[in-house]
């Protein structure tokens, strides 16, 4: 149960360091008015960031497509129960009872 | 006087609560991916104790799992503190959007909000600030702690079995974080006004970030996508309405 020195020493220089972008906009962005086409173009930010990370989930890093596979195939899934329930929850529980059910499948 | 103070703490609580609800949704992804990182991290000679306050401070997803990789590499601090910044530069556009919604908060509250953003809680915000046109402070702190206090017991968990859950009951598990952003999306776009948009540049955004993590590294392509995909949308916008107008 001990903490190193070297370990504490990197640990808390990550925090700084996501620190910094966490909170800076968050201080000074909302102190100004900010201009319409920056209005408009943050309206994209949370549906692109969020598509890049599922994307950089799913697609294969080494090209190995068919191992991606059923990962493609339960998202896939998952969207479809998505768009029909609207519901966070239901979605995530979905998500993971397919994705099991496959992985015992095969 | 007492009233007044009195309407005022429960109203408080109330709005906290719900904040605290708005979380459940992601409580699954937390301890599921929490488990996986603070495991990954205890094989890779990290000790429990120290995941804990891996867990606490840095409180970052992807930023853990990658220090615990060049722990075990056994790299030079400054280099781990250099990767983690550049993974973690996408909290920049998190934080950039949530702001105009926390302008009445002042400095201390908007801090506060900022050293607890995550993706996660970002997506549960995105959607609400939308739908209800902001949300109140008790609110993002009752989302905030309620997932900053499951990603610890996730983390903790993990670091002290990591040897007891089988790998693959852990994989489908750690599923649950992707399913719950297609959700997010989802949300998202059905709360916008310019859907059909918002599905496009979403797509765009899916294709690119593989291209450009050829090209600058999977660190910095979450980041560029966003950015780029994020200004073709803004640019159609604007090419839309002054059509319209001329």
């Amino acid at each position: 149960m001990e903490v190193r020195y070297e370990i504490l020493l990197i640990i808390v220089g990550c925090g700084v360091v996501t620190l910094i972008p966490r909170v800076l906009p968050l201080v000074l962005l909302s102190k100004f008015r900010l201009p319409k086409w920056y209005m408009d173009w943050l309206s994209f930010i949370p549906v692109t960031i969020m598509a890049a990370l599922v994307a950089q989930d799913l697609l294969p890093k080494d090209g190995n497509w068919l191992a991606a596979l059923p990962s493609i195939v339960t998202a896939l899934i998952t969207l479809a129960v998505a768009c029909i329930t609207r519901s966070l929850f239901v979605t995530v529980l979905c998500g993971v009872l397919v994705i099991a059910l496959i992985n015992y499948l095969t | 006087m007492n009233t007044i103070s009195k309407d005022f703490s429960s109203d408080w609580l109330a709005e906290f609560r719900a904040g605290s609800i708005a979380c459940i949704p992601t409580v699954l992804g937390y301890l599921s991916i929490g488990f996986s990182a603070g495991a990954l991290a205890r094989v890779s000679g990290i000790s429990a104790s120290e995941v804990g306050l891996l867990s606490l401070i840095l409180y970052a997803g992807s930023g853990q799992f990658i220090v615990a990789g060049m722990v075990q590499a056994k790299a030079a601090a400054i280099t781990v503190w250099l990767a983690i910044f550049f993974v973690n530069l996408r909290h920049l556009l998190l934080a950039a959007y949530l702001a105009p919604f926390f302008k009445n908060f002042g400095t201390i509250k908007n801090f506060l909000i900022g050293a607890q953003l995550t993706d996660e809680t970002f997506g549960v915000a995105s959607v609400a600030v939308n739908e209800n046109e902001g949300v109140s402070f008790p609110w993002m702190l009752g989302l905030n702690l309620t997932a900053y206090i499951n990603w610890l017991i996730g983390n903790v968990a993990g670091a002290l079995m990591a040897t007891l859950i089988p790998a693959s009951f852990l994989r489908s598990l750690n599923f649950a974080l992707v399913a719950m952003f297609i959700g997010l999306i989802v949300l998202q776009i059905s709360g916008a006004k310019n859907k059909r948009l918002q599905v496009i540049v979403a797509v765009l955004s899916m294709s690119l970030v593989g291209p450009f993590a050829i090209l600058l590294g999977s660190n910095l392509s979450v980041v560029l996508t966003a950015i780029v995909t994020s200004f073709i949308g803004m640019g159609v916008m604007q090419w839309k309405s002054d059509t319209k107008s001329s």
